[in-house]
């Protein structure tokens, strides 16, 4: 079995995917390819990329703390910094200068990719796991979100002052997508029933997605197997059709969802083969799947190059996607971890944790 | 009929008697980080404040002309609520606290105040248990505060657990959300290191300006502070020492 891509980034004509500790890097402009390896040693998880605005690097952080700034073109190892706790997303400045990552503790560190000496500066946080970070394009906000249900909007760079929190989700939120051609609104998803569309600062909810009954309708109308709660695993979105692609865990479909109107409209739905971990668009508008794997999986990437009729890209411009290493057995719940996010999930753990420590606190009586 | 009026006299009776702390003890720690099973609203304006002030609400409405305007944020047993009913009679007054049986106590404490002061004392300061380090936007619009205060917080003192300390960078820029320009934010200690970090925390801080200390000699709530909180008795009895760093909110001077 091969290892599957967990994380797919597309930015400026650039392909990143990662898998354990790897990312497999493409240049769709010029066909360039290039690999890089995060931590030779430990060979710990990547868990999340990013590229700065042009694609010349890529910010890379790991299981082992390591936030490391690759040479997209040389494929060299730029700078690597230490960071305090586990980096759950990260997203550059506009001027490719400075990365701000958002923690698993609900710290936002900025990090210098130019001063190796510097080793982060705090900029704000949540007393709350954060899971997503975003800035604006103008770069006049931040956006973070939390496993509290909470969207928080902080000035930037005066990180100082919170302008407002957008409140409506009922529980965690894992991913945040701006609307292309309108900055001012945010899309946002997590363990809800719901998407929230924003208008992220003035925090009103523009729209309100019902995704359980379009998931629901979608698992009957294909046979798919039922799954019990609805954890958005990836949006994104492709600017010059206006359009937005979410997936979910456990869920082999992708909800194609166009704008008009400041409103989304489902526009399609495409069921794939295997479960998805990740999707991006390229610069072409076609989406770039990345599946789990299990005996019978043939392709760890589909590429979709039109909705209706649906066409697929043959396998030539894939085949340096084709392999990855060889791993013995893929478990599933190492790659749907959002669903850990919810609150009864913890409670659930939290009482077991209980009842086994009582049971040792019996024992030792 | 007569039963259940009976009931309801006796409840009185034993309402009416304050209730006795050392039935209520619990140990003064507890993870902000964890869920607790805490209940909150999803944003301020679902928050239902009737069955907290009764008083200030009709019996068939959640509206009132009143909002939150002074919290103590860990109010353990309550000594700063009961002392500050009196002197703001008009504004409404929240404790909050995360140790259910101190919460437990607080709460039957201002239920037998209220029971044996007849003339309406005591209507305007109630208790809630909350993590006030995660759900405080959810109760309270921005600048909506005039007071905030943190007494005697849990001093955290190993480096590794700063961040659960109830004054850091992070939420001070929570509290400036929260408290209107002009509003004031209290601290008070009798641990000189954790002193010296929360003025060191607030100085840095933008919107946060001090008060010299010579001109608090005026703000009756400093004599609250140093008399009337449990912690604050207790240093007393011990003759340990008090320090006290008070802040206004300002606004951004850039702006």
């Amino acid at each position: 079995m091969k290892a599957p891509y967990h994380l797919i980034k597309s930015t400026n004509g650039c392909i990143a995917a990662a898998y354990k500790n790897k990312i497999k890097i493409k240049n769709l402009n010029t066909d360039k390819t290039i690999e890089i390896n995060q931590d030779e040693v430990k060979k710990t998880s990547i868990r999340s990329i990013n590229f700065n605005n042009d694609a010349s690097i890529l910010a890379v952080a790991s299981d082992d703390k390591n936030l490391k700034f690759w040479d997209v073109n040389t494929g060299k190892c730029l700078l690597a910094k230490n960071t305090p706790k586990k980096v759950n997303s990260l997203v550059f400045e506009n001027n490719g200068k400075n990365v701000l990552v958002a923690d698993g503790f609900g710290d936002v560190y900025r990090y210098s990719i130019i001063d190796s000496e510097e080793n982060g500066k705090l900029m704000m946080g949540h007393v709350s796991m954060l899971t997503d970070i975003l800035l604006s394009r103008d770069e006049k906000y931040i956006l973070t979100s939390d496993r509290d249900e909470k969207i928080r909007v902080t000035k930037y760079p005066k990180t100082y002052i919170i302008k407002n929190f957008c409140f409506g989700h009922k529980e965690y939120i894992s991913k945040m997508c701006f609307i292309p051609n309108n900055e001012s609104l945010l899309l946002s998803g997590g363990g809800d029933d719901y998407l929230f569309l924003w208008d992220y600062v003035n925090a009103k909810v523009i729209q309100k997605i019902d995704i359980k009954t379009l998931i629901e309708d979608t698992i009957k109308n294909n046979n798919l197997n039922s799954i019990e709660t609805y954890n958005v695993k990836e949006i994104t979105s492709y600017s010059e059709e206006n359009l937005i692609a979410v997936c979910f865990e456990k869920l082999p479909a992708v909800f194609f969802f166009d704008i008009k109107d400041n409103k989304l409209n489902i526009k399609s739905t495409i069921i794939t083969e295997n479960l998805i971990l990740d999707i991006a668009f390229d610069n072409k508008g076609r989406l770039w799947i990345t599946n789990f794997v299990d005996e019978n999986t043939k392709d760890l990437i589909t590429i979709i190059s039109r909705l209706s009729p649906i066409e697929y890209v043959d396998k030539e411009e894939l085949k340096f996607f084709e392999n990855t290493e060889d791993c013995e057995n893929v478990d599933i719940s190492k790659y749907m971890t959002n669903e850990n996010l919810r609150k009864d999930v913890l409670d659930a753990k939290k009482a077991q944790q209980e009842e086994g420590n009582t049971a040792k606190k019996q024992k030792t009586k | 009929m007569e039963d259940s009026e009976q009931i309801e006299t006796m409840q009185s009776e034993e309402i009416a008697k304050l209730p006795r702390k050392r039935f209520f003890r619990q140990r003064a720690h507890a993870n902000p980080f964890s869920d607790h099973d805490l209940i909150y609203p999803l944003k301020p304006s679902e928050m239902d404040w009737s069955p907290f002030y009764p008083k200030y609400f009709s019996s068939d409405s959640k509206e009132s002309t009143k909002k939150v305007e002074i919290i103590d944020v860990g109010c353990g047993y309550g000594g700063l609520l009961v002392a500050l009913a009196p002197l703001f009679p008009d504004q409404l007054i929240l404790g909050m606290e995360i140790r259910t049986k101190v919460e437990d106590y607080v709460k039957k404490r201002i239920d037998a105040l209220r029971a044996q002061n007849k003339n309406d004392l005591y209507q305007n300061i109630s208790v809630m248990r909350m993590n006030a380090m995660k759900f405080l936007p959810n109760f309270f619009e921005p600048g909506q505060l005039s007071k905030m205060f943190f007494l005697f917080p849990d001093p955290h003192f190993k480096r590794k657990k700063h961040k659960n300390r109830i004054i850091s960078p992070n939420l001070l820029s929570e509290y400036a959300y929260l408290l209107k320009v002009g509003g004031i934010l209290y601290t008070a200690t009798d641990v000189k290191e954790l002193h010296e970090w929360m003025v060191e925390k607030c100085d840095a801080h933008p919107l946060f300006e001090r008060i010299p200390d010579e001109e608090l000699s005026n703000d009756p709530c400093i004599r609250c502070i140093l008399n009337e909180t449990e912690e604050g008795k207790k240093v007393a009895r011990n003759k340990g020492d008090k320090y006290f760093a008070v802040y206004r909110r300002i606004e951004d001077p850039d702006e």
